[in-house]
């Protein structure tokens, strides 16, 4: 079963490898691009919301301050570009510590509530504090990461593909396992001897991590830091894809990611409408397809691959290894 | 023999409700004590005080020498004090292998484990009966698999001392006795002490050392299974309502 899924993987990113070479045209790329940089935020949101089941409409101030973290050592210190993604990171998870420690320890909604409030304050800080960010207008000529924008491109599926393989690993780790038992029942954890509020801060930190990177990844993609990264509207934009994706699942949010992103900046024309988009597709989501779209298609998908493996005739059956058909 | 637990004027209000009142007993290592008392005598809450699912209004529990009172549960539970809940609460979504193996990941179970927390959930498994539907998920369980699926994760932690709150109930009489012939093994071999509330009076005054008696939240008596039986204030209380209580249920 293992090697469909991994087969399928490297099916997806060898399709997204080998893009560029069909030449897409500069928009499109950038749309694509954008899209992977969104995979990164929808599979880090999931990590922690999904599994955990506690949703976070704050994942904007992860964002915002890795990139304006980032930024600022590039505009400010004239650090090299790459040194901004560890300082995103490390600023993201400082971010989730901060909020998570006091509201993470509570049952209820302080939780969603502080981090929707920490990311709301922290756009209005940013306009507060002009002088120094920048304001309405933000950050602007940050030196890109690379060259090209092909470059640019690779760098950005290098790093989706690292973070799903890592998140995709720890969800099916033991942590994993923790994580989704949280969600299921916090008091039974308890009796299981388990300290809740550290799994859960814990994984906000891993969850934050990704949001950081993302956002740092972000400001040398748009050479440009601004105060929409905080907003709720982002949030929503990753929440939406993280529950048509398939909740807990990762690779579910990355799909949807990109493609949600290329759909939505097809329906640009629309301007306003596009949030409009979002919400029904939400909506949709939670109403007719619980699960999502992409995790319970792919699920089917496998199901039916493995049965037609299994009705393969006797000889193929025999080549493959033992370990593989359990 | 030393006490494993003692419980120092336990009181617990909800309200101007008084669920509990200045409670005291003590239990004495790898012993098997009876909580017995009617609907709606504190018997649970006393589990979640004793637990550190809810805190005490006053008083003092003592485990193991270490006053435990105001500790967070998961805390209580890597001392050595598990517990099971009245109504089974399994991990939806998961298989009941799985369930049994979050049992394992805790820091006592962690650090007392000489196998993969995988293979200990196995060896639970089989242990309490579950081998064979250790793969299915929960929703497809019975109600007595689920209870001892409860059961299985509280062993993972390695506890010495064991609440147990109605683990008899809903289990038909092929479940009974299995489960009461593990309890008395764990309770031998293993030198586990038990803490035991259960409705269903002949195979708990079989299983049973001791037992402590409540009504209205305050301990009306405390001996031996052939104490109780005859002491006055139970009779009243409890064992008077008992054939009323088992004829509802038929
Ligand atoms: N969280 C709570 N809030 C308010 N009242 C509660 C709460 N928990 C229990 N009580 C009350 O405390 C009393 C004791 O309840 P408890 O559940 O401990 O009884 P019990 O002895 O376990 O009964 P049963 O045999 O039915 O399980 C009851 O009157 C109950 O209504
Ligand atoms: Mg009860």
């Amino acid at each position: 079963m293992r090697s469909i899924d991994f087969g399928g993987a490297c099916l997806a990113v060898a399709a997204l490898a080998a893009l560029p070479l069909l030449n897409p045209g500069e928009y499109l790329l950038g749309v694509l691009t954008l899209g992977l940089i969104y995979g990164i935020w929808a599979a880090g949101w999931d990590f922690m919301s999904g599994l955990t089941g506690r949703a976070n409409f704050g994942y904007g101030l992860f964002i915002g301050l890795g990139a304006y973290f980032g930024g600022f050592a590039n505009t400010l210190w004239r650090t090299d570009p790459w040194m901004g993604l560890p300082i995103g990171v490390g600023v993201g998870v400082i971010a989730a510590l901060l909020v998570g420690l006091p509201t993470l320890r509570l049952r209820g909604p302080y939780f969603a509530l502080a981090m929707l409030a920490a990311s709301v304050v922290m756009e209005r800080l940013v306009l507060i504090l002009w002088r120094y960010t920048g304001g309405d207008e933000g950050l602007n000529d940050l030196d890109p990461l690379v060259e090209s924008h092909v470059a640019f491109y690779y760098v950005a599926l290098a790093f989706l593909v690292g973070s799903a393989a890592i998140l995709l690993r720890l969800s099916h780790s033991r942590l994993g396992l923790v994580l989704r038992a949280i969600r299921g029942d916090e008091a039974a954890c308890q009796a299981a001897g388990l300290d809740v509020t550290f799994y859960k801060i814990g994984s906000l930190m891993i969850s934050a991590a990704f949001g950081g990177l993302g956002g740092v990844l972000y400001a040398h993609f748009q050479l440009q830091v601004s105060p929409q990264l905080f907003s709720m509207q982002m949030a929503m934009a990753i929440i939406t894809m993280a529950y048509v994706g398939g909740l807990g699942s990762i690779y579910g949010p990355v799909v949807a990611a990109i493609v949600l992103t290329l759909a939505t900046e097809l329906l640009r024309p629309f301007g306003a409408w596009r949030l409009l988009v979002y919400s029904i597709l939400l909506i949709i989501a939670l109403f007719l397809a619980r699960d999502g779209l992409v995790a319970p298609a792919w699920q089917a998908l496998r199901r039916a691959l493995s049965r037609g493996r299994d009705a393969a005739p006797e000889p193929l059956r025999q080549a493959r290894s033992p370990g593989t058909s359990a | 023999m030393s006490t494993i637990l003692r419980a120092e004027g336990i009181t617990r209000r909800f309200g101007g409700h008084l669920a509990l009142s200045d409670v005291r007993f003590a239990l004495e290592e790898g012993t098997v004590t009876g909580v017995l008392g009617p609907n709606g005598a504190g018997k649970t809450t006393l589990f979640n005080v004793l637990s550190g699912f809810i805190p005490a209004t006053a008083g003092t529990v003592v485990f193991d020498g270490q006053v435990v009172t105001g500790m967070r549960s998961d805390r209580i539970v890597n001392l050595g004090l598990a517990r099971t809940f009245q109504l089974p609460r399994p991990f939806i979504g998961m298989t009941a292998l799985e369930n049994i193996e979050v049992g394992c990941l805790g820091p006592r179970a962690r650090a007392r484990a000489r196998q993969a927390p995988a293979v200990q959930a196995a060896a639970l498994a089989e242990r309490v009966g579950l081998a064979a539907k250790s793969g299915i998920t929960v929703a497809n369980l019975s109600y007595g698999d689920l209870r001892r699926l409860d059961i299985a994760r509280a062993l993972a932690s390695h506890p010495r001392l064991l609440l147990l709150d109605e683990p008899l109930a809903g289990l038909g009489p092929s479940e009974t006795e299995p489960l009461l012939t593990l309890l008395r093994q764990l309770n031998a071999e293993e030198g586990l002490a038990i803490l035991i509330i259960e409705h269903k009076l002949s195979e708990f005054m079989r299983l049973v050392d001791r037992v402590v008696a409540l009504d209205y939240g305050k301990v009306i008596a405390d001996g031996t299974p052939a104490e109780i039986v005859r002491d006055a204030r139970v009779i009243e209380s409890y064992l008077g309502g008992a054939e009323e209580m088992e004829a509802e249920d038929a």
